[in-house]
């Protein structure tokens, strides 16, 4: 008899799903299909890069409050901005068809508030060929 | 041995001029537990030998769902065809060979923290490029007595 995937047990769980296109989305299980179709509510995805990169601000977004450093007899200002690690983009109401997916994780909500995403560098996961 | 199948895969339909349908059909008697569910229609110009290259590949698909129903508990490292390994004791499998893992850890987890959270997972069968088992978990004699066995009566 052909049953469908056994996500019973992760309804109304968040999971995490790795995409075939190398994309991470987090979300909460509401229903499945025997295809692995899916449909995730309050769903959002991680972006993963490994982008270190200082910027260094020109004079002209800050020229208000380098003319109060000025003032205050602040000589030479940088203003160092670090790329932030983890990006998360807040999608809603999301149905993953079936042939799209890799990977359905239960993502451990103790585990995952543990984590750090600012600092998190990491290449982006590849697509998968067939 | 009737065996009613279906692939609802595009290019093994493609490749073997076969066409399919993705109906779930009839059980054969006797046989409750792994049956395969799909219904065939080999279309006026498919040829013999694609059809039957097509009933071994089914047989085989067979094999190696009960081969990894026995081996349910084994400690196994499934590596991806996005080239992501993940390390794992085989908890379940099912007729398309997706595969549940428990107490699953990422073998190179630097490079992919992506799944740092997780514990348990679901693999669908499409995207597993190897299944690295335990060197004590294969009994390849017995295997190759089934694939006889199979190959032979069906």
């Amino acid at each position: 008899m052909a049953t469908g995937p056994g996500l019973e047990s992760l309804v109304d769980q968040t999971i995490s799903v790795i995409t075939n296109d190398g994309r991470n989305i987090v979300g909460i299980l509401k229903g499945f299909d025997q295809a692995t179709n899916i449909i995730l509510d309050e769903s959002h995805e991680r972006v993963y890069s490994t982008k270190v990169s200082i910027r260094i601000s020109g004079h002209n977004e800050f020229s208000l409050l380098l003319s109060v450093l000025r003032y205050l007899k602040v000589e030479r200002c940088l203003f160092v901005f670090l790329q932030e690690g983890v990006q998360q983009l807040v999608l809603g109401l999301y149905i993953i068809r079936g042939d799209n997916i890799s990977v359905i994780g239960e993502l451990d909500e103790e585990l995952d508030a543990h984590l750090d995403l600012s600092n998190l560098r990491a290449h982006p996961l590849k697509a998968v060929i067939h | 041995m009737v065996l009613i199948l279906s692939l609802s895969l595009p290019p093994f339909s493609v490749v073997y001029g076969l066409s399919v349908s993705p109906i779930a059909l009839v059980s054969f008697a006797g046989d409750d537990e792994y049956t395969p569910c799909c219904e065939f229609r080999p279309n006026i110009t498919s040829n013999y030998s694609s059809f039957v290259l097509a009933v071994l590949i089914i047989i085989f698909l067979q094999l190696f769902f009960s081969y990894f129903k026995d081996l349910v508990g084994r400690e196994v490292t499934v590596e991806l065809k996005n080239d992501l390994a993940i390390r794992g004791t085989l908890h379940s499998v099912d007729q398309y060979l997706n595969i549940k893992l428990e107490n699953t850890r990422v073998v190179d987890q630097d490079k992919y923290p992506h799944m740092l959270s997780v514990r348990n997972c679901f693999i669908r069968g499409s995207v597993v490029r190897y299944v690295q088992l335990p060197p004590d978990g294969v009994d390849v004699d017995l295997l190759h007595d089934a694939t006889r066995r199979e190959a032979r009566g069906g």
